[in-house]
């Protein structure tokens, strides 16, 4: 009996030990995301063109990020990779641009109200951290889609690097030509 | 009656030829001066043990290890003596006849001379270089399991939890 219980002292630690690592792997999240807060616009701001964009009219998000190429900055080729059960995917254009898209089920389940409208969260993982004077901010974008049609458009610089932890509120105008669409909420 | 006498005499000495063959090789053997002298009378002894692995003397001189096969011991006095560590010694004195004879002994165990010989768990491991829990196969059965399980749980939370932390953003060629 002595015997049996120092086997069992002597055992129970790797047993704690195996079962706590792969805790720590569950409760761990990992580097801390910048993230891209993507606010439809609801109309009210004051230098858009006061359209609202509707959640159930946006099927699609496109989310790319464009270098500077009078610099000579680019992203380096990658093939396209999915995410999420293949909700997003990423890539990098012929262009040298690096593309996210989102598609309908991502939109539904990362939405959330914020004030009279809705937003996306879009944590992304930067592995450009260096403060390299010859890489210029490059260029954001973020469209819309309905139906494979762009219904909501923004464009500004990116402040580069992104920074961990940071939250980027960017808007999303609705032009007059697509304010009709913006507001469509038939599947 | 003379004739009768020869007749008589002649059959004897006939007789006599004949045995003589036999008679020259029984005197020889009879006679030898250094012949080996006849094995002394021996009988059979069964010493059984209530323990195995005791030593068993018989007069001092060591006979071998419990269980025994029955020893061929010569007739008269013997004294047997059984022995292991652990237990209490036993010792018996015999007088062997042609009939032979039977000894069992009952070793009593001793409990404070089995705590001075078992070392302590702690002594034993120190002596080997480290506790043997580690080579119990069942240990690292169930570490191996516990890993597995963890490796599942890992995998599922990944394909099936809220994806990842971020999306890899990968960095601007100057």
């Amino acid at each position: 009996m002595t015997r049996m219980n120092d086997n069992s002292r002597g055992v129970l630690p790797w047993l704690l030990l195996a079962l706590a690592l792969p805790a720590l792997g569950c409760g761990g999240d990992g580097p801390e995301p910048f993230t891209l807060r993507l606010i439809a616009d609801d109309g009210s701001t004051p230098s858009g063109p006061g359209n609202a964009i509707i959640l159930a009219a946006v099927d699609k998000i496109q989310v790319s990020i464009t270098p500077d190429r009078a610099m000579g900055n680019t992203f380096d080729p990658l093939m396209p990779r999915l995410f999420d059960g293949g909700d997003v995917e990423t890539r990098v254009s012929a262009a040298g641009e690096w593309v996210i898209t989102l598609n309908r089920a991502y939109i539904e389940d990362h939405a959330f109200t914020q004030g009279t409208t809705f937003a996306v969260d879009v944590p992304l993982i930067a592995r450009d951290t260096t403060d390299d004077p010859s890489v210029r901010d490059p260029t954001l974008r973020v469209r819309f889609q309905r139906q494979g049609e762009f219904i909501g458009f923004t464009e500004r610089r990116l402040v580069w690097p992104v920074v961990a932890g940071e939250v980027l509120p960017v808007t999303v105008f609705c032009e007059d030509a697509t304010r009709f669409q913006c507001l469509n909420s038939a599947p | 009656m003379r004739r009768v006498a020869l007749h008589s005499l002649s059959i004897v000495l006939l007789l006599a030829c004949i045995r003589t063959p036999a008679a020259a090789q029984e005197i020889p053997e009879a006679a030898a001066p250094d012949a080996p002298a006849p094995p002394p009378p021996v009988a059979s002894v069964l010493i059984a043990v209530n323990a195995d692995d005791a030593e068993v003397r018989v007069d001092g001189e060591p006979v071998g290890r419990s269980p025994l096969a029955p020893l061929q011991l010569s007739l008269g006095r013997h004294v047997v003596s059984v022995s292991r560590p652990g237990f209490r010694p036993g010792s018996r004195s015999i007088e062997l006849d042609a009939d032979g004879a039977r000894l069992d002994f009952a070793l009593e165990f001793d409990p404070e001379q089995a705590a001075q010989l078992e070392p302590e768990p702690e002594a034993e491991d120190a002596v080997s270089g480290g506790p043997d829990w580690y080579r119990r196969w069942y240990v690292w059965a169930g570490a191996g399991g516990a890993l597995l399980l963890g490796a599942v749980i890992i995998g599922v939370a990944a394909s099936s939890g809220g994806g990842p932390a971020g999306y890899p953003l990968p960095p601007i060629q100057p």
